[in-house]
């Protein structure tokens, strides 16, 4: 079933093309990587899907619907910056939280929080950028969502922490979901990939099964990477 | 989607105007109490300062309302905090909707406070006594009577003041958006954006109050708008006049944030 | 279990490979239970589908066999095993054939070096 959908789909601001006329479709029950370098149009993508932006042409569809308000309820989004809000406690956002999504698992985020030593009563700003990243991780996937778009979740972050991040999306992993990780740091996201978009200058260069074309290429997808994109 | 949204942003003003609201009264009824105190001893030196922290605290009340509507409405949606709200299962009307009703509402609740600050303190500082306010309260009657005519137009009226808070505060809002699409100097934008509606606005009030009163005339036969005749006619004129301008300024403000929202 | 993965070869191969070294050296115990594919996925680090089409094909050639209620388990046939001991040997006496070919050793000099190796006792 294709829960994302991208007709002839175009983002152009002034004189600069974003997205060139792209058309993708990805299903549900896998970890797609969405790769490029920093420009290439990702984040402008992942914008459109969650209408923070809309398209100049062409059409973009989540589970057949335009974006908007019905598809942000089935749309669990990290974003690549710090969006917690700094006076609020813990605990406040994540009534916030239930309140707001009725697929969001607040057992299962507190107990992700507790593993961790993180203290739900305290405010959001007194915690280090380490642990509001944790959080805003938590967050996204402790929601029972169909999409998960994660911007960067592993950008500017420390290798363990890497590694747990990495770690809750596999163990998140649900066939009936779509993960889409919009990532310039292929090595380390790779092993967890089921299929891979290159995205170079705004236009497909490739989507296949991760697997297949490590085998095609002989050569590991952040190797492979390198050469597509060298400068 | 709506109330939850309101929840929150009703929630956020309280943090800082209730307090505020709550010091105006108590500082109003202290005001009162110390000048009743000073009748007696005759030394009002207590009464004099706490007037002054009483005048203080109003306009510190009047400003600190205005950047409370501001910063809500900024922080909230166009600042880092924009990336949780607009992944919320909400549309931006429903957003825009939950601001606008909130801010207007503390205004409201702003206005209640400071006007009720004045009985207050004219009761309890003794300045009228007990007998004075009953005299005072046997008028009313007379004075309703007298009124009755205008109801409807007071009625109109009252809908106007709310509709042109609205307007205004929709207005605000407007700017703010507007300045946001730009990616330097977004105070500045927002700034010249408010200007530039109050210019257009005035010009717009201007002609139309002109050929509101050419119309009244026509229609009553009569140059008095404080007529009970042309008062209700003038009222839902600025009544129908303020939406007009609340929903322009509404439909920029959603342009901003669904077509061309810019978050940092 | 540590998981070690190299670069351009299929993540799936390489598991195959690993799952069978861990039953061969009896890391992985005859008729043991192998863990569920999302918490093997999870320990190796890798996606789920990946670590399930692994775990088929390793299942299409006997060495791990699923009862429908109970999970997944290791073979305890020692014939498959055997075979699949032979299968891996055989990899890495090519893989050292290789490599000494490379570095200008013919056939015969390789088993000379190879018993030459044993007689010396490392």
């Amino acid at each position: 079933m294709n829960l994302i959908e991208c007709k002839e789909l175009s983002k152009t601001y002034g004189k600069t093309t974003a997205l060139d006329h792209i058309s993708l479709s990805l299903e549900s029950g896998r970890i797609v990587g969405l790769v490029g370098p920093n420009g290439s149009g990702k984040t402008t993508l992942i914008k459109l899907i969650e209408h923070l932006l809309v398209p100049t042409s062409g059409e973009i569809l989540v589970e057949g619907m335009a974006p908007g308000k019905d598809t942000k309820r089935l749309v669990s989004y990290l974003p690549d910056r710090d969006f917690l809000p700094e006076d609020m406690k813990l605990e406040t956002l994540l009534d916030m939280y239930v309140d707001f999504y009725s697929d969001f698992n607040r057992a299962k985020a507190e107990e992700m929080i507790r593993s961790l030593g993180i203290q739900e009563s305290q405010r959001l700003k007194k915690m280090s950028k380490g642990t509001r990243e944790k959080v805003q991780l938590i967050l996204t996937m402790s929601r029972d969502a169909h999409i998960y778009l994660l911007d960067e979740p592993i950008a500017g972050v420390d290798p363990a922490t890497r590694d747990y991040i990495l770690n809750t999306i596999v163990g998140n992993y649900n066939e009936n979901a779509l993960v889409l990780i919009s990532t310039h740091l292929i090595a380390d996201v790779e092993k967890v990939l089921d299929e891979v978009v290159f995205l170079k200058e705004g236009q497909v260069y490739l989507h296949r099964n991760a697997d297949d074309l490590r085998t095609e290429k002989g050569m590991s997808i952040d190797s492979y990477f390198r050469e597509v994109f060298k400068c | 989607m709506l109330n939850r949204l309101l929840k929150y942003d009703m929630k956020s003003y309280s943090r800082v105007l209730l307090p505020l609201y709550g010091a105006i009264l108590a500082v109003a009824a202290a005001n009162g109490l110390a000048w009743r105190v000073s009748d007696v001893t005759g030394g009002s030196v207590l009464a004099g300062i706490l007037t002054t922290a009483y005048i203080i605290l109003m306009f510190a009340a009047v400003i600190l309302t205005v950047l409370t509507i501001l910063l809500r409405f900024y922080k909230n949606l166009l600042g880092r905090e924009g990336y949780l709200m607009f992944a919320l299962p909400a549309t931006v009307g429903e957003h825009i909707a939950s601001k606008v009703i909130s801010a207007a509402v503390w205004v409201v609740i702003g206005s209640v406070a400071g006007l009720l600050s004045f009985p207050v303190i004219m009761l309890l500082s003794g300045s009228i006594r007990t007998e004075e306010w009953n005299e005072m309260m046997k008028v009313m009657p007379y004075l309703s009577e007298r009124l009755s005519q205008y109801t409807a137009g007071i009625a109109w009226g009252v809908i106007f003041l709310i509709l042109s808070l609205i307007a205004l505060i929709v207005k605000v809002y407007a700017s703010i958006a507007l300045g946001s699409c730009a990616n330097e100097y977004r105070f500045l934008w927002s700034v010249g954006a408010f200007i530039l509606f109050s210019i257009i606005e005035s010009f717009l009030t201007a002609g139309l109050a002109g050929a509101g009163a050419k119309i009244n005339i026509m229609l009553t036969g009569s140059t008095a708008v404080t007529d009970s005749a042309g008062f209700t006619p003038f009222m839902m004129g600025a009544c129908v006049y303020c939406a007009v301008l609340a929903g322009i300024y509404w439909f920029v403000t959603w342009l901003c944030l669904d077509r061309k929202l810019n978050l940092e | 279990m540590k998981w070690e993965f190299k670069n351009g070869i299929p993540i799936y191969l390489q598991i195959i490979d690993q799952i069978k070294r861990q039953i061969v050296s009896g890391e992985l115990a005859p008729g043991s239970r192998i863990p569920a594919v999302r918490d093997l996925a999870q320990e190796a680090g890798v996606n789920p589908n990946t670590m399930q089409r692994a775990l088929t094909q390793l299942e299409q050639e006997g060495l791990l066999y699923t009862q429908r209620t109970s999970g997944r388990f290791v073979t305890q046939e020692e014939e498959i095993m055997k075979q699949t001991r032979i299968q891996l040997s055989d990899e890495y006496i090519a893989e050292l054939f290789k490599h000494l070919q490379e570095l200008g050793l013919s056939r015969d000099d390789i088993v000379e070096a190879v018993s030459a190796w044993r007689d010396n006792g490392k």
